[in-house]
């Protein structure tokens, strides 16, 4: 019946090309780990670094000439004051713009253009944000290098985000929900407060939330703001000087003293800490929203 | 009148056919996760023939198809059991490199998929890939391909400038079968490969495979029944997952020996 | 009912105006960056006029020593924007006075490159990884992990790159060659922060390559690897350059890592393993001193932040037009 085999083991070029096949799927799978492979090398040697200085007067203590005494207590309090009023301006501006984006403007170029206009100033590097900071609110509107300042050029920083973000929270609330709304002869606004937000509420937080540790991670516009300034002191209000935790880390760390290296990497931890608890509550509030709905 | 069903294939091939089986199908079973889809076919696929495949949908067709190049094994949860015998050996032994099978079985698929390149870059894809060709012998054998696949004139100003993906959809699946030959494969299989198409493209296709058929073996599903009455030189009819019978077309489409057969042929079902 | 109606619907429309204002806002704040920038950029090129305005000079410490140490441009803006744009020398802190911009490109563009080089091969091996070899439930678990580089802050990057990158390569590849700052160090780091932007687009755009065109390919005989390089990746191409040239938008926007572990000295060089200083390094050093508002030192803050501004704005324009450019020539 058959002539002859068919010879289907392969040649010494096919031999070839699958050795180098399955080298090639070893590297990709490489590549996607080293980053993940980096980043614990990273966590590892800042907690090695950090350890010894963790304890309880990191959070009770100002910067001090001496690493034993130094602390983060002035850090930590502008870190609240600043997201803390950013929060309070940001937040309610983002959700609202998102609202009028997606249900109330119609579309035109007008609102196209809005569209691109926010996308690039997601992209603006955070730097320019510090020198609009300081050319508009420290200069022009006289508010000096103060907590108010400063909380105000990180609101416009984390505006974009925040719109993009509530935006996709809106988006995927389903048309029935406000199909039945306006069928029962509610106005747009009501339709959209009683029930387009609740619906989004939990997208909406998450976006909110990610864009808060953005904000706290945030360093370079701040520096702008003049909020390195050595700060032994707790902010007197919104008007007084003030500093961040990502900046006092910034202070430790360019001191020649490696020890305030040592004060620095402390800070980082507490840094990370914060974040991991903001993005967790993130997590927990999209989870929690899956299960409601 | 009941017809006495001798639906074994190798007893009417033997007596039929003046070829020698290039496919040999033993007990062919597949199962997609936890449904089967082929039942255990055997079958022979004579050599420099055309064989349809016919069936209603959900028969089979494709999956029976789709096994003789191993390209199931790119569906997940796909599992496959039986042989599948290439000149005599089965291509689902281990140790078998599911790529030296596909050069020596091409296909061409249903939707027309050129790659988003050149026409002339379409066609050397394959070549590329086996052999280190001079860049003369690259363009012989394109162009003999494009030639075979009755292509060459209305694509031969703008080889490299064309994207396949400007061609119209009939020219589209003749490069995509351009695409096949280039890497001479002995066996061309064609999973429904002009009910994408317009009926003057499907006919140009028609009279390409007639033309083939002097060189390669080819394995057709359609679903179009006239399509494989007038192509096809053997016909196998799937149902369920079964070969229900296999014969020369001409006396499967006029004397079925399976009520079943009769039953779709007639159009009472399908 | 007639006045009530009224009523509901002024209130309506005054909410719509509200929503309207806080969605314009946005347009106000890229107005406001734009017209800072431009105002103290031309206020900074404008300095050797006003240093040759003697009322103005008196009032002026930072125009005398502006005029102490440059009086060859006294009077002369055209020199000034002439060296800005073509003299390797950035001293404009110091009492040399120097403003040739070119030593913080160079470090811009060499750092940005380095972590492209990092990013770039990283990245699409990773997204190759995830699109065509992983199994589901890995990459369910590994992309999201991915994201998490991209959301530590830069300064825990910048303070690894300084004092544990660095050192190691001192230590263990270069010895002191390496500068204790410098641009290598800083532009791996970089690179990896920017990984998952190039992994993360990358991937999503492979993803939408069709299964037909994948299954051509290996009808043809292709092994995973043939077609994932020679059919996918050349189908994705305009997805793959975008996020390239977002990545490197964001590498050259990037402070905080450049700051620390690169440098504050500017230097004319394309040495990897040299100090260097960055656009924004150079903006953060400046913050970091006393700037008295409208000094000279000040107004360089904004020369340097417009530089910064039309490159990333370039970078923007040159990722759509890339990406117009590939998807004409391959649908």
């Amino acid at each position: 019946m058959s002539v002859r085999a068919a010879g289907l083991e392969g040649r010494r070029r096919l031999e070839r090309r699958e050795r180098a096949a399955r080298v090639f799927v070893a590297v990709c799978q490489a590549a996607t780990l080293l980053g993940l492979v980096f980043l614990g090398i990273l966590l590892v040697d800042v907690t090695r670094d950090g350890a010894p200085y963790l304890r309880p007067e990191l959070l009770t203590h100002f910067p001090s000439r001496f690493p034993s005494q130094a602390g983060y207590a002035s850090a930590l309090v502008g870190t609240l004051y600043v997201a803390g009023i950013m929060s309070l301006v940001a937040f309610p501006l983002g959700v609202l713009a998102a609202v009028y984006l997606e249900e109330y403007a119609r579309p035109s170029p007008l609102t196209r253009a809005l569209e691109v206009n926010i996308a690039n100033l997601a992209s603006v590097p955070s730097v320019l944000y510090g020198l609009l900071g300081l050319g508009v609110f420290v200069e022009l509107f006289r508010m000096g290098k103060s907590v108010l300042a400063g909380a105000l050029t990180l609101a416009l920083l984390v505006l974009p985000l925040v719109i993009l973000a509530s935006r996709e929270a809106i988006r995927a609330v389903p048309f029935s929900v406000r199909e039945a709304a306006y069928a029962l002869g509610a106005t747009r606004w009501q339709v959209v407060r009683h029930h387009v937000l609740p619906y989004a509420a939990p997208g909406i937080f998450t976006g909110i939330i990610l864009s808060l540790s953005r904000a706290v991670g945030e360093t370079a516009p701040l520096i702008m703001l003049g909020a390195l300034q050595y700060v032994p002191f707790l902010p007197r209000g919104i008007w007084d000087y003030f500093t961040v935790l990502p900046i006092q880390i910034f202070n430790y760390v360019s001191l020649p003293n490696p020890e305030f290296h040592r004060v620095a990497a402390a800070g980082i931890l507490l840094l990370l800490v914060v974040l991991l608890f903001l993005n967790g509550t993130a997590i927990w509030l999209r989870n929690r929203a899956t299960i409601r709905w | 009148m009941q017809r006495i069903l001798d639906t074994r294939p190798q007893i009417l091939h033997r007596a039929v056919a003046a070829t020698e089986p290039v496919l040999q199908i033993r007990d062919l079973r597949v199962w997609y996760g936890n449904s089967a889809a082929l039942r255990g076919v055997t079958l022979d696929i004579p050599e420099r023939r055309i064989t349809a495949v016919i069936g209603p949908s959900g028969c089979g067709k494709s999956t029976l198809i789709r096994s003789l190049n191993r390209m199931n094994d790119l569906i997940p949860g796909a599992r496959v059991e039986g042989q599948v015998l290439f000149r005599g050996q089965d291509i689902y032994a281990p140790g078998v490199d599911p790529v030296e099978v596909r050069v020596r079985i091409g296909m061409v698929f249903q939707k027309p998929n050129p790659f988003p390149k050149s026409v002339y870059e379409n066609v050397a894809f394959g070549l590329r890939l086996h052999r280190k060709l001079s860049r003369r012998e690259l363009d012989e054998r394109v162009e003999r391909a494009l030639r075979l696949a009755a292509l060459w004139d209305e694509v031969k100003d703008d080889l490299h400038r064309k994207s396949g993906l400007e061609l119209s959809g009939g020219q589209q699946q003749r490069l995509c079968i351009a695409r096949a030959l280039a890497v001479e494969p002995e066996v061309l299989l064609m999973d429904e490969p002009c009910s994408a198409l317009d009926p003057i493209s499907t006919a140009r296709i028609e009279d390409l495979m007639e033309d083939l058929k002097q060189t390669y073996t080819i394995v057709i599903v359609t679903h179009n029944m006239q399509q494989a009455a007038r192509v096809s030189d053997f016909t196998a009819f799937l149902l369920d997952g079964e070969l229900v019978e296999f014969g020369p077309t001409e006396e499967v489409f006029t004397r079925p020996r399976d009520a079943r057969t009769e039953d779709y042929i007639t159009g009472r079902f399908g | 009912m007639g006045a009530r109606r009224t009523d509901r619907w002024i209130r309506e429309r005054a909410i719509g105006a509200a929503l309207a204002f806080c969605a314009w806002l946005s347009l106000a704040v890229t107005v406001a960056i734009v017209a800072v920038l431009a105002y103290e950029t031309v206020e900074f090129f404008r300095i050797p006029v006003h240093a040759a305005d003697p009322q103005l000079v008196v009032r002026r410490p930072d125009l005398q020593r502006f005029a102490e140490a440059r009086p060859d441009l006294v009077g002369d803006p055209e020199g000034l924007l002439r060296e800005f744009f073509t003299e390797t020398t950035w001293s404009p802190l110091f009492s040399t006075k120097r403003f040739g911009v070119l030593p913080l490109v160079a470090g811009t563009i060499l750092t940005s490159l380095i972590a492209l080089a990092v990013a770039v091969p990283l990245g699409l091996l990773a997204a190759m990884y995830l699109s065509e070899f992983a199994p589901e439930g890995l990459r369910r678990r590994v992309k999201p992990a991915l994201e998490l580089l991209a959301g530590v802050p830069t300064i825990v990057y910048g303070y690894f790159a300084l004092t544990f990158v660095t050192p190691f390569l001192q230590d263990h590849v270069f010895g002191q060659a390496l500068a204790g700052q410098n641009a290598l160090s800083a532009g791996l780091v970089m690179g990896i922060m920017i990984l998952p932007l190039v992994s993360s687009l990358s991937e999503d755009v492979m993803r939408a390559v069709p299964a037909e065109l994948r299954h051509g390919a290996y009808a043809l005989g292709a092994t995973p690897m043939e077609v994932s390089l020679r059919v996918v990746i050349p189908a994705s191409l305009s997805g793959i350059a975008a996020a390239c040239v977002l990545a490197l938008s964001r590498a050259i926007g990037e402070t905080m890592i450049v700051a620390l572990a690169a440098g504050q000295t500017p230097n004319w060089t394309f040495n990897p393993l040299e100090t260097v200083e960055t656009i924004t390094a150079f903006i953060v050093q400046v913050s970091l001193g006393d700037t008295p508002y409208g000094s000279v030192e000040y107004r360089t803050l904004f020369a340097a932040g417009m530089l910064l501004f039309v490159l990333t704005f370039l970078m923007n324009l040159l990722s759509l037009r890339v990406v117009q450019r590939f998807r004409e020539r391959y649908l």
